[in-house]
């Protein structure tokens, strides 16, 4: 008790750092010393010990509440992170405003592009926020993106199937088959916590190409086409999903790969 | 029963933040970001795996956090892709889970959390995110529910330490660097909270002060 530092050495921070084994040798041999000599420490030190709970096995079942696959394919989905992109191949933040500009330069109508920043800007207005960002993930893809080597059909075929299930679409290998385009891998995304599939290939160039597919209801449309990203695009919509066909093709090569799709999927 | 931590660290007096910081600055000089090209690809790759091997444990921090399954998920997808981002910062022969705990939780309190006060929000009770539903009421799930109840009914600040410390058994110098606060205030806020719990645990106790 003639200790100065005593209401240090007996407060509840000190305490409990003591119940943690969190002190060095020293400073446990004093509180040790002063639990044995102060009854009021003893007190404390046995009433904080009452929580000293079962933490971890509290927490631990959450592990197996959490969205395991859906966080693995979430992470799946980014792409590698634009600085880590070589500038010659990558279209960055900066690569999207140059080509805006180009786009202009080269006669793309002025109010056309106004809407798609804005729509960019101001939320899904007219359903092309989401082909937007699907652009600009594809336009990270590379060849390697996508992997060289051998496919694994019985993999794509329950990829397809695990994507298929989520949107509320039949999807097979042959339903999704192109002409002059390798199936690579078929996964889940999500666009602003709606689900988001993908479908990935490589066309005859072995340039990334995707089949993309997002539930939504606000009613059919025919085929249009547009161009994002230095890449040229197919979108529709049924009563129930739109989708994009996007990549590196010439638009009318594009077009009818996209009309393959719609007849086969009978949308 | 003692919840031991990695190791035993010097005397540390909460009266006396300075301490901390000076170990602080200390290890953050150590964390010089690599600025070559090389080295960040194979850190993303390396990034990479580490996210995914501990996704779980970064969604159950983000729930600890948020009390909300939704904002759990934006959360964790927010971390991968800032810490993507950020992998030439990611110093080798640190913890990576480390780092990405840190990440996620400086997103919740610079970005989230603030943007949904400003929304008003607000936040749900832990029990309506948290019950343990499915699992069968044995004892000792009765139990682990009761304390995770009480945990995440503390406040942030608290909850948080607790979480941190016991859970994910984090060292005091180590939830004091994960969450950029002197270990001097880590230690308070654990006071704080077993003052807490060990009143609700131990029921015909009075809490009393040793001072």
């Amino acid at each position: 008790m003639t200790d100065p530092n005593h209401n240090a050495m007996t407060s509840d921070e000190m305490l409990v750092a003591y119940l943690d084994g969190e002190l060095d040798a020293d400073t446990r041999r004093r509180v040790e010393g002063l639990i044995g000599s102060d009854e009021a420490v003893a007190d404390r030190l046995h009433f904080l010990a009452a929580s000293n709970l079962p933490f971890k096995n509290a927490f631990d079942p959450l592990l197996d509440k959490a969205p395991a696959e859906k966080l693995q394919s979430m992470l799946a989905g980014i792409s590698p992170p634009e600085p880590v992109r070589p500038p010659v191949n990558g279209w960055n933040r900066r690569g999207f405003l140059a080509a805006a500009i180009g786009f202009i330069a080269v006669g793309v109508a002025v109010d056309r592009t106004f809407l798609g920043l804005q729509s960019g800007l101001h939320g899904d207005q007219d359903g092309s926020d989401w082909r937007a960002v699907v652009a600009q993930y594809m336009s990270l893809y590379t060849r390697d993106t996508l992997g060289t080597g051998p496919v694994d059909a019985a993999l794509q075929s329950a990829q397809l199937r695990d994507v298929g299930s989520q949107l509320g679409l039949a999807l097979t290998p042959d339903r999704v088959q192109l002409p002059g385009a390798s199936l690579k891998r078929a996964q889940m995304l999500a666009y602003d916590g709606r689900a988001l599939g993908q479908i990935t290939y490589l066309d005859a160039a072995q340039a990334p190409l995707a089949l993309c597919i997002v539930q939504s209801s606000k009613g059919a449309k025919a085929a249009d086409a547009e161009r994002r990203h230095g890449m040229n695009v197919v979108y529709w919509s049924s009563d129930t999903h739109a989708f994009m066909l996007i990549g590196h093709e010439s638009p009318d090569a594009i077009k009818a790969m996209s009309d393959r799709i719609r007849q086969s999927l009978a949308i | 029963m003692t919840i031991q931590s990695g190791f035993i660290m010097p005397v540390a007096y909460p009266t006396v933040p300075a301490y901390s910081q000076s170990k602080r600055s200390k290890q953050s000089s150590d964390r010089v970001a690599r600025s070559d090209a090389e080295a960040t690809i194979a850190n993303e790759q390396e990034i990479r795996a580490g996210l995914s091997q501990h996704l779980t444990r970064l969604w159950r921090y983000a729930v600890v956090l948020s009390h909300q399954r939704d904002v759990a998920d934006d959360l964790v997808q927010a971390t991968c892709v800032r810490a993507l981002e950020r992998a030439n910062q990611f110093a080798h022969g640190t913890r990576l889970d480390r780092w990405l705990f840190s990440i996620l939780h400086s997103i919740w309190l610079n970005e989230v959390r603030s943007r949904r006060v400003r929304m008003g929000q607000g936040f749900v009770d832990a029990d309506e995110t948290l019950v343990f539903d499915g699992q069968r009421d044995t004892e000792t799930h009765v139990f682990a529910n009761q304390v995770l109840r009480q945990v995440q009914a503390l406040p942030e600040a608290q909850r948080t330490v607790v979480f941190l410390a016991y859970v994910e058994e984090l060292s005091y110098r180590e939830v004091a660097d994960l969450l950029d606060i002197p270990i001097g205030t880590v230690m308070s806020r654990l006071a704080a909270a077993r003052a807490k719990l060990a009143a609700s645990a131990g029921p015909g106790r009075q809490e009393g002060s040793a001072q």
